[in-house]
């Protein structure tokens, strides 16, 4: 435990290091943010609500997606195949822990690291300019969503980044990835304004439960009782893509050994 | 004359290089070439979608928005195939690649612009241009002689002034060293700023990206010229003419840019 605390400690470190780096990623959370607000904003005027949200909650939606888009900082999906088509990897399996625990651990420091840097930041500027509704339900159940839903974001990331085993000549699935999450998680648009057959489809898929199911806790689009089967369904979702991460993981290793000879 | 000709074999000479190489990886270029659309799919859905519910935004219906989307995204495709290599200063500072450059006698800025030949942008410059296409169809636009000059017009200009804007913001890995969070915080500003009409946002932010960061005219401006839509803040004489002066003053000023961080450029090791 020691172990994988003191790598998500130097990943939280490192992803300080760079100042600059820092202050243009905080940037682009904001360019995110303010976009989406007045986006929103124009389509909401003349209009007084759609799918039972109206102005002040789709701006919620959008502040609160915007600061969770900068929270979920996930690297797997980038240095996993990195590694694995430089051959790095073999470095990593001579170490004493658990790979997989200790690629989660090095993301969870670099979430910490993007509350620090960018989260906190921009929940100040929004704050200031614009005003953030508090959570209509409970915070709580809302917290508890987020950290279900960085566990389905992060196996999901991971589980693309060890296809790398098998594909990496193919380059970065990780974009074909973050494109599906982008316009099947409610990231960046409400499912509810999609045809109803489409929502049916996407309620059997992992993705609405990334973005959708927090940002309907927070600005009040389900009822406490649904609150609590949505979280039930993510608990779900979380502990599936954790055994098939296991899964695949146990046949890509002995992928990497076949292949070292 | 002669120099030109020179220019031009040089530039022939990068481009089939580069392609050769890239050639070399047909697999993850037709990987990579795949998920292109996708990226585009997303956000053209969500302005049929928006549409669909809201109606309109800020006054402009699908068709509109989906022939500005096009024209931005056509700029875009033009620039990942001839320019994409503004997004990659920061490691030719670090590993050192301009040494090479500098001992050549031709212009840097020269090299540099002609060194790549992106051959996966030409599936962004394929979808941009059937998403374009697509939307000329849909807001009954009428090809003439005169019209597709202006659009051909239109289209190169939009693609040097996105190119050059990158060129001046990317410079700064000169002095920071890096580039790549910097690309993403441009593409991302870029995209909110193409993608929708300028008109939503705050007449102090419009100002700005008229006057400072000219982005209104990759496609907002033009957009409204050839649709005949009124823009927020009305710009004296035809704005053809307004997109192509500021592209090439802007195309100026990053080679300027580019001169000065150049002179920062203290090569690797130290």
């Amino acid at each position: 435990m020691r172990a994988y605390l003191y790598v998500a400690k130097m990943r939280l470190l490192s992803s300080l290091a760079y100042r600059f780096d820092v202050f243009t990623s905080l940037g682009t959370g904001v360019i995110i943010a303010v976009a989406s607000i007045f986006l929103w904003k124009a389509a909401y005027s003349g209009t007084d609500s759609v799918s039972g949200v109206d102005e002040s909650q789709m701006i919620a939606y959008v502040m609160v997606s915007a600061l969770l888009t900068a929270f979920f900082s996930i690297s797997v999906a980038q240095t996993l195949p990195e590694k694995i088509s430089q051959g790095d990897i073999v470095i990593d399996f001579y170490r004493p822990i658990n790979l997989v625990i200790k690629y989660f651990a090095e993301d969870l420091g670099l979430a910490a690291g993007a509350l620090i840097t960018r989260v906190i930041p921009m929940l100040i500027f929004l704050m200031v300019c614009f005003g953030v509704s508090a959570p209509k339900t409970s915070f709580l159940l809302f917290m508890l969503s987020t950290a279900l839903s960085f566990v389905i974001i992060w196996t999901i990331s991971a589980i693309i980044a060890m296809l790398s085993f098998w594909f990496f000549q193919l380059g970065s699935l990780s974009d074909v990835k973050d494109g599906i999450v982008l316009l099947l998680s409610g990231q960046y648009i409400p499912l509810w304004l999609f045809p109803k057959e489409i929502q049916n489809v996407l309620s059997f898929l992992p993705f609405q439960h990334i973005y959708q199911t927090p940002l309907s806790i927070y600005i009040g689009r389900l009822k406490p009782e649904e609150c609590l089967f949505a979280l039930l369904i993510e608990l779900v979702w979380a502990v599936f893509l954790i055994l098939a991460l296991f899964l695949i993981w146990s046949k890509a290793r002995r992928k990497v050994l076949i292949q070292g000879g | 004359m002669k120099s030109v000709r020179h220019h031009l074999i040089v530039a022939a000479y990068y481009i089939k290089l580069s392609v050769m190489k890239q050639l070399e990886y047909p697999l993850y270029i037709l990987g990579t070439m795949l998920m292109i659309p996708l990226m585009y799919l997303t956000g053209i859905l969500l302005l049929y979608y928006m549409v669909e519910n809201f109606h309109s935004l800020a006054g402009w219906s699908f068709p509109q928005l989906a022939f500005m989307y096009g024209l931005g995204y056509l700029s875009h495709g033009v620039m990942m195939v001839f320019s994409v290599q503004n997004w990659w200063i920061g490691t030719y500072v670090l590993r050192g690649e301009f040494d090479r450059m500098l001992l050549r006698p031709l212009s840097v800025f020269f090299q540099f612009s002609a060194m790549y030949f992106n051959v996966i942008g030409l599936m962004d410059l394929f979808v941009g241009a059937a998403i374009f296409f697509y939307a000329c169809d849909l807001v009954h636009f009428e090809w003439t002689w005169l019209s597709t000059i202006n659009i051909i017009l239109v289209i190169a200009a939009s693609s040097l002034l996105r190119s050059a804007i990158f060129t001046i913001f990317c410079s700064t890995a000169f002095w920071t060293k890096r580039s790549q969070s910097m690309v993403m915080l441009l593409n991302e500003f870029m995209d909110k700023t193409t993608m929708y009409p300028l008109s939503i946002y705050p007449h102090a932010v419009q100002m700005v990206l008229t006057l400072v960061i000219p982005i209104g005219f990759i496609s907002y401006y033009p957009a409204c010229a050839i649709l005949g839509k009124s823009s927020s803040i009305e710009l004296p004489v035809e704005i053809s003419i307004w997109t192509l002066l500021t592209s090439i003053t802007v195309h100026l000023l990053s080679r300027l840019v580019f001169r000065l961080g150049l002179k920062k450029y203290e090569s690797t090791g130290s």
